[in-house]
């Protein structure tokens, strides 16, 4: 372990080339650009490919086909290019392509505010694409923990065949702290995609399932077995076949569900959170990201003032932890949940304790200025009171 | 105890250089808890630019600048977009040509006017300006030796080495008294 | 229709080895028979243009289970599924990209993009451009049937100016594309065009195409006289094959590498469409990926024990 001063995109990187990432296909774009630009030298010293592709429908398309051949590929974006990605975000995740998106968000609708920070893209995450995906997303809230997350989502995604999203904010990737991360990585364990262990005779396919929870194995291109990669028509009961007229209905319910219970059966190893004094606490803020900060500082100052404050810092938000977020506040009154949005993830959180007569009130900043703890502590005395 | 800082000016000047580097100087020379971080115009050249560092040697929770203790404002405009954040009993270094007006900081505010461009001028490069800013800021704070900023200089921005030590070196010996005076 | 019907091979010409060997054993060798049914419709060009590439495959010798395909949506996208080869079915147009990956992660494969021309020209004409501009070793193959089929007839960019379809029910108003030229105009080493009328010929292309060591693009004409001949007055698939036979002029001349052939490559006057078969650009220039793992070699050479596989 050696101290550096690490850039937050930087941090990224070496978390997915520490998970094994080998292949990185981009696209220039405020403020994920670092991704790439680290990306470009460390790929090709590392053994790995760099190609900086014509958009974002091209990066996450070349990443699908490296992906393919079982080489561990990943790209970033932000805003904009994040729209353009969700037509192939979804076809990866229903093709059960391993692949890990770094999404930096930057700021406001359209082509937004490039520069500046936002988190306006929890909902998108999880429902941007077509046709019913599911989507499992880490939100990291400091230099040190992008590094862990990232790793952790490019173990994620060979573990359940998908794709997962790392959302960070352009205020966490434009940062710099001091972090002690591992000097070799090949002392880190990761984990690899399940492969066929049958002969390539005896190979139904890359969709072969008989249970709603299970992640079949998936055989390289190349690898001698025939492997069909695609997000529709490919029966279950294998054979590579596709009918005239696509997947018989039954086979088209058990896909779609299956999607969705591969991870829900695995939600355990999935979910990340950090509780704060939430044992004994009246209010609760719960937050993720770079927001979380300002919810914990706010939280030692309640706490200093008498009140009983916790926090609950969510490090995963997709599948939403709804268990966990009733755990947390079962003597709460009131929860506070502040974000630089209009209200996403509070919408989570009312879902989350719905019927359980806890108020739930957000902070919400959409000017790119992040929220200040004293402003969750305003909130805080405006409930209580 | 925490302390925050922050280097403002506009795009090129080397405000964010400027606290990468003491960032660098603070975490790893000096062993503190950093975090820095930035903000800036979309255009690179030119419009506003600031780099904040946060510093502790606790656990740092909260990231951002909120009110920094000090403020190094390398152009007039910087001045105008942050003096409101500068409460008294802090202190702020101006650049003494960049910089014309300083009644918008509130009382109880020490200025120091500091010839950072001049003295660039004279090591005859004037985008060297955020080093002697450096060198003055370790001078007046106290914080840092003119071995161990020098030592971050040459850790984070390894071209131009000789340059910079000079730039450091006039920046570290300027006498701030006599300019105020 | 299924493939044995549709190209006997008693019909094949004689002295060419590759097409005397019967379909059924290159079917044993190379495809994927479907339980039920071939989807194409009866008499489409795209059975003839999957005997083609089959034969094509023989002729170059490739082992079928080290060739990736990649290919989007459109009345050719189950092709992929019918070759034993590993496929990407991706979606619209971004065959060109999927390949990429495919061919810069593992290039000891053989890659080829099966893509209609709505596909690689309209959509996903940025990835076939910048396929073309990286000269990456991938081999696109363009089925041109001169609409969007699948969708059921709408004008495409390769529509012939003046002709009907759903879209254009009054006629195309719009100039197409002539894709060879739009190819070479962003930098393809090798562009071939040939027709499901010619087989003999569309598998030599396609052959040489794969055999070449850079970019490479066939353009095949594929009739649609389901949509697109049955409103232009050739509503029989031999109506379509004739067409394509009475306008075709085979490029005369071998052309030399480094050369390309300078008379028109699409020809139109007021009355007639002509079109030139053949190779109509070659060209020698650095192939990416081979690029590529030169720059890496340095890269790796300068971080000396720092490399994890």
């Amino acid at each position: 372990m050696t101290k550096r001063l690490l850039l937050g995109n930087d941090a990224f990187c070496e978390g997915l080339i520490a998970g094994g990432v080998r292949f990185y296909a981009g696209y220039p774009i405020t403020p994920a650009t670092e991704i790439a630009e680290a990306m470009s030298r460390r790929m090709p010293e590392v053994g790995g490919t760099y190609v900086q592709m014509e958009d974002e429908l091209g990066s996450m398309a070349a990443i699908m086909g490296a992906s393919a051949t079982g080489v561990k590929s990943a790209t970033a974006s932000a805003g904009p290019g994040m729209a353009l990605m969700q037509n192939e975000l979804g076809q990866a995740i229903a093709a059960e392509i391993p692949l890990v998106v770094v999404n930096v968000q930057r700021a406001g609708p359209g082509i937004g505010n490039a520069t500046r920070s936002g988190q306006m893209e929890v909902m998108q995450s999880r429902y941007g694409a077509n046709g019913e995906v599911p989507a499992v997303v880490l939100a990291p809230s400091t230099v040190e923990e992008a590094f862990w997350l990232t790793l952790k989502a490019v173990n994620l995604s060979e573990m359940l065949r998908t794709v997962v999203i790392v959302l960070g904010e352009g205020i966490l990737g434009l940062q710099r702290a001091v972090v002690d991360l591992p000097d070799d990585y090949d002392e880190i364990e990761v984990v690899n995609r399940p492969r066929p262990s049958v002969p390539p005779r005896e190979f139904l396919g890359n969709y072969a399932a008989n249970e709603l929870s299970e992640v079949p194995p998936i055989a390289d291109f190349g690898s001698g077995y025939k492997s069909i990669v695609s997000s529709v028509g490919i029966s279950r009961r294998g054979g590579g076949d596709i009918s005239i007229l696509g997947l018989a209905v039954d086979d088209q319910d058990f896909t779609i569900r299956r999607l969705h219970q591969k991870l829900l059966d695995r939600k355990n190893e999935i979910t990340l959170f950090e509780q704060l004094m939430t044992d004994d606490a009246e209010i609760v803020y719960i937050a993720f990201g770079t927001q979380a900060l300002s919810a914990i500082g706010a939280m030692h100052e309640a706490r200093a003032r008498g009140i009983k404050a916790g926090v609950l810092r969510l490090i995963s938000i997709w599948p939403f932890p709804d268990e966990v977020v009733r755990a947390c506040c079962a003597k709460a009154r009131a929860v506070v949940v502040p974000e630089m949005n209009l209200g996403q993830a509070r919408l989570l959180v009312g879902n989350a304790l719905a019927n359980t007569g806890i108020k739930i009130v957000g902070v919400n900043r959409v000017d790119s200025i992040t929220i200040k703890p004293v402003e969750i502590l305003d909130k805080t005395t405006e409930v209580l009171s | 105890m925490r302390t925050e800082i922050r280097f403002a000016g506009v795009g090129s000047q080397g405000t964010v250089s400027c606290s990468v580097v003491l960032a660098e100087a603070l975490g790893i020379v000096k062993d503190y808890q950093v975090v820095q971080t930035q903000e800036y115009a979309a255009s690179i050249s030119g419009g506003s630019a600031q780099g904040d560092v946060a510093f502790s040697d606790q656990k740092i929770i909260v990231p951002w600048v909120l009110h920094p203790d000090v403020l190094v404002a390398m152009a007039q405009d910087a001045v105008k977009q942050h003096a409101a954040a500068m409460r008294p009993g802090t202190c702020v270094i101006v650049d003494d040509i960049m910089v014309t007006d300083v009644s918008s900081f509130r009382k109880g505010v020490a200025i120091h006017w500091a010839p950072m461009t001049k003295l660039a001028d004279q090591v005859g490069f004037r985008k060297c300006a955020n080093i002697v800013a450096l060198g003055v800021f370790s001078r007046l704070t106290g914080l840092l030796t003119l071995e161990e900023i020098t030592k971050a200089v040459l850790a984070r921005a390894p071209g131009r080495a000789e340059v910079n030590i000079k730039a450091l070196k006039l920046g570290y010996d300027v006498n701030l008294d006599l300019v105020a005076a | 229709m299924n493939l044995h019907n549709e190209m006997p091979a008693t019909r094949a010409p004689k002295k060419k080895p590759d097409l005397q060997r019967p379909l059924d054993e290159l079917v044993e060798l190379y495809a994927t028979v479907p339980d039920k049914a071939f989807r194409y419709c009866p008499g489409c060009g795209l059975g003839m243009a999957q005997s083609a590439i089959m034969r094509a495959f023989h002729r170059v010798g490739v082992d079928i289970t080290k060739v990736a395909t990649a290919g989007g949506s459109g009345c050719y996208s189950v092709m992929g599924h019918y070759f034993q080869s590993s496929h990407i079915h991706g979606s619209h147009g971004r065959g060109c990209a999927y390949a990429t990956g495919l061919k810069l992660a593992r290039p000891e494969l053989t890659v080829l993009t099966l893509q209609g021309d709505g596909d690689l020209l309209a959509i996903g004409g940025n990835h076939f451009i910048h396929a073309a501009r990286r000269n990456i070793d991938i081999t696109v193959i363009c089925f041109n049937n001169y609409n969007f089929g699948d969708t059921g007839g709408q004008f495409a960019p390769t529509t012939p100016l003046g002709s009907k379809t759903d879209t254009s029910s009054l006629g195309m108003p719009e100039p197409a594309f002539d894709a060879c030229k739009l190819a070479i105009g962003a930098g393809a080493g090798f562009v071939a065009r040939s027709t499901v009328a010619h087989p003999a010929h569309l598998t030599k292309m396609i052959a040489d195409a794969i055999e070449w060591k850079g970019f490479a693009f066939v353009e095949v004409l594929q009739h649609c006289h389901v949509l697109w001949g049955r409103r232009n007055g050739m509503p029989e698939a031999m109506d379509m094959m004739r067409f394509y036979t009475d306008n075709s002029v085979l490029n005369p001349s071998r052309i030399p590498e480094d050369e390309h052939f300078d008379i028109p490559v699409y020809s139109e006057d007021e009355k007639n469409v002509k079109f030139v078969l053949g190779v109509l650009h070659k060209e020698r220039k650095p192939e990416f990926t081979e690029e590529y793992a030169k720059l890496r070699a340095k890269a790796m050479a300068k971080m000396p024990g720092k490399v994890q596989s």
